[in-house]
């Protein structure tokens, strides 16, 4: 996308909703989708005199993100105040971290088609999550079971200049927060909630223009979209010489447009200050080493993997890489098998096709990463055909069945034996005299006529390399 | 001394709402109490690094291990509610 003289600079936060069994401060469940306020306590709903309660697991996964995220992590944090009046907010203040958080000075890598992008993760800090507010004209409702849920805000660099570069940042963080198994990456539940900073200014610039901030995002597409729109309105703005105002504007994904919202008075004073119910964390070096050591491979380290030794084509590198659950899948297959790209081809085509039709996860798939490498191997070995394949996996799928035996019950060896074939194309040449003459002709298109004929004869038991092989043969007349 | 206008701000981000009286003296209270503090800033505290805290504690965890507590008690306090849900004033 080509925006003429200016240029686009984009920053994101995103919210990550750590994966934890209960809030971060205090011991009601943080799951989602439970009844309305059945999961609150005292210390979320912000009764006089409680005190929160640092959750270790929150910690934990926030540690081990900072590091996948090449952050360093700080060994001394603090938790402060910021300070707003709304109802979802029942303390009047949210415990965030400010000047001090537990994660700074990292990147992320990722691919925009094929080029590698390197963006630069200012920080990452622990905070707890509001709870939900609804409006019904003349009064709100509150529900507070997502007050106090953990979130960690990862704030990456302003040095994203398109569209696609945010929405394949977002898409990659989804990824290694998943893989790290800290968070769901649910964005239509809120699990990970991404807002985008947006400017325009003239090429070559080096001052930034006035930032915009986009929330209410809930699909890596709708990201895209919103920051596209959000650009061009901003260069409509310079072009007729209108302010850019520094706001916050919501995305409609119905209209694909931003609307402003309605800007609050005194926005954006939240006088930080360190909070005093809470105590600094101090983290020793042995638990940052041993969170290090524990860290699974990543999706972007595996991909590169997988080309370079598996030798994969980057395309499936990347498609396999997408999920942890699929990529452990495919080693599985790959090393069985003895035969990756097979594997890969099988998984991405007929086992995702699959999988998606019947919704299934992969680790609950009816054909096993072994069983998927024993089929495999019979083709390879010449047994079956490709095209048996397909007969053989679908048996497979349904009846659970080892690839051998479904070969053997149903009779589906392909048959390599010449004579066999050639009788076949003899009793098929004798019954098409008119195409035989056509091809004798010249006509060679009516090869695939007799291929045809001749699988169908068979049963599709037949090697199509010795079809092809002696029927260019007989029908050349040697 | 602080100005009135920097009182009404603070008010106003307090939710506070002041009669003239009370703005008058709480300016002057307040200007009092930054004053004490212009006096502590005059410390040279160069080589000091920030507190935090006043003691040397650090922060205790607690194990991630969900509990139920009771919703309803909670819901009994609330002065207006609608089904399970907090009712309060509009916002938007």
């Amino acid at each position: 996308m080509a925006f003429n003289d200016y240029e686009a600079v984009i920053g994101l936060e995103i919210h990550v909703q750590l994966q934890t069994n209960s809030k971060i401060f205090s011991a009601d469940s943080a799951a989602f989708g439970a009844a309305d306020n059945e999961n609150i306590s005292p210390v979320s709903v912000g009764m006089p005199g409680t005190l929160p309660v640092l959750n270790e697991r929150a910690v934990e996964f926030s540690v081990r993100t900072g590091l996948a995220l090449n952050c360093a992590i700080r060994k001394h944090s603090v938790f402060a105040r910021k300070q707003y009046f709304y109802p979802d907010l029942p303390k009047g203040y949210q415990i965030s971290q400010f000047d001090q958080p537990i994660c700074e000075n990292g990147y992320l890598e990722f691919y925009v088609g094929n080029e590698k992008r390197k963006v630069s993760i200012t920080r990452a800090h622990m905070e707890e999550d509001a709870g939900k507010s609804t409006h019904h004209g003349d009064y709100s409702l509150i529900n507070l079971n997502r007050a106090g849920v953990p979130l960690l805000e990862i704030v990456s660099g302003p040095e994203m200049t398109s569209p696609q570069e945010a929405a394949e940042y977002a898409r990659e963080m989804r990824k290694v927060v998943r893989y790290l198994g800290v968070c769901d990456g649910n964005l239509e539940e809120g699990s990970l909630r991404c807002d985008c900073n947006v400017s325009v200014k003239r090429k070559g610039e080096t001052k930034l223009g006035t930032k915009v901030e986009i929330k209410n995002i809930n699909s890596f597409r709708f990201i895209e979209k919103a920051i596209e729109y959000e650009i061009q309105r901003q260069i409509d703005c310079k072009e007729t010489g209108e302010a850019i105002v520094q706001e916050t504007r919501l995305y409609d994904p119905d209209k694909n447009r931003t609307f402003s919202m309605r800007s609050k008075e005194d926005a954006h004073d939240y006088r930080y200050f360190p909070d005093p119910d809470l105590l600094p964390l101090v983290l020793e070096q042995s638990y940052i080493d041993q969170m290090r050591s524990a860290l699974p491979e990543l999706p972007s380290v595996r991909a590169d993997r997988f080309v370079k030794s598996l030798g994969l084509p980057e395309y499936d590198a990347q498609t396999l890489t997408q999920e942890k659950e699929i990529a452990d899948y495919f080693e599985v297959a790959a090393q069985a098998s003895g035969n990756p790209k097979a594997s890969a081809n099988w998984i991405m085509t007929d086992l995702m096709r699959e999988l998606n039709d019947s919704k299934t996860e992969i680790g609950n798939s009816p054909v096993s990463a072994q069983s998927l490498a024993e089929m495999i191997q019979l083709i390879d070995k010449g047994t079956i055909s490709g095209k048996i394949a397909k007969t053989v996996f679908a048996e497979m799928w349904t009846t659970q069945k080892d690839p051998a035996s479904i070969v053997k019950e149903k009779g589906l060896t392909q048959i390599t034996d010449t004579s066999a074939i050639e009788k076949m194309i003899d009793a098929i040449m004798t019954a098409n005299p008119a195409q035989v003459a056509e091809y004798r002709s010249g006509k060679e298109k009516v090869f695939g006529y007799f291929v045809g004929q001749t699988m169908k004869a068979s049963k599709g038991q037949a090697s199509p390399e010795v079809v092809n092989e002696l029927l260019k043969k007989k029908l050349k007349g040697e | 001394m602080l100005t009135k206008e920097n009182v009404e701000k603070v008010a106003q981000l307090a939710r506070l709402k002041l009669t003239e009286a009370e703005l008058a003296a709480i300016q002057n209270q307040l200007s009092a109490v930054l004053e004490n503090f212009e006096q502590i800033a005059q410390v040279d505290t160069k080589d000091v690094s920030p507190l935090v805290t006043p003691t040397e504690i650090t922060q205790t965890l607690r194990a991630d291990v969900a509990e139920v507590f009771s919703s309803e008690r909670l819901l009994e306090t609330a002065p207006e509610k609608s089904g399970n849900l907090f009712k309060v004033p509009p916002v938007v």
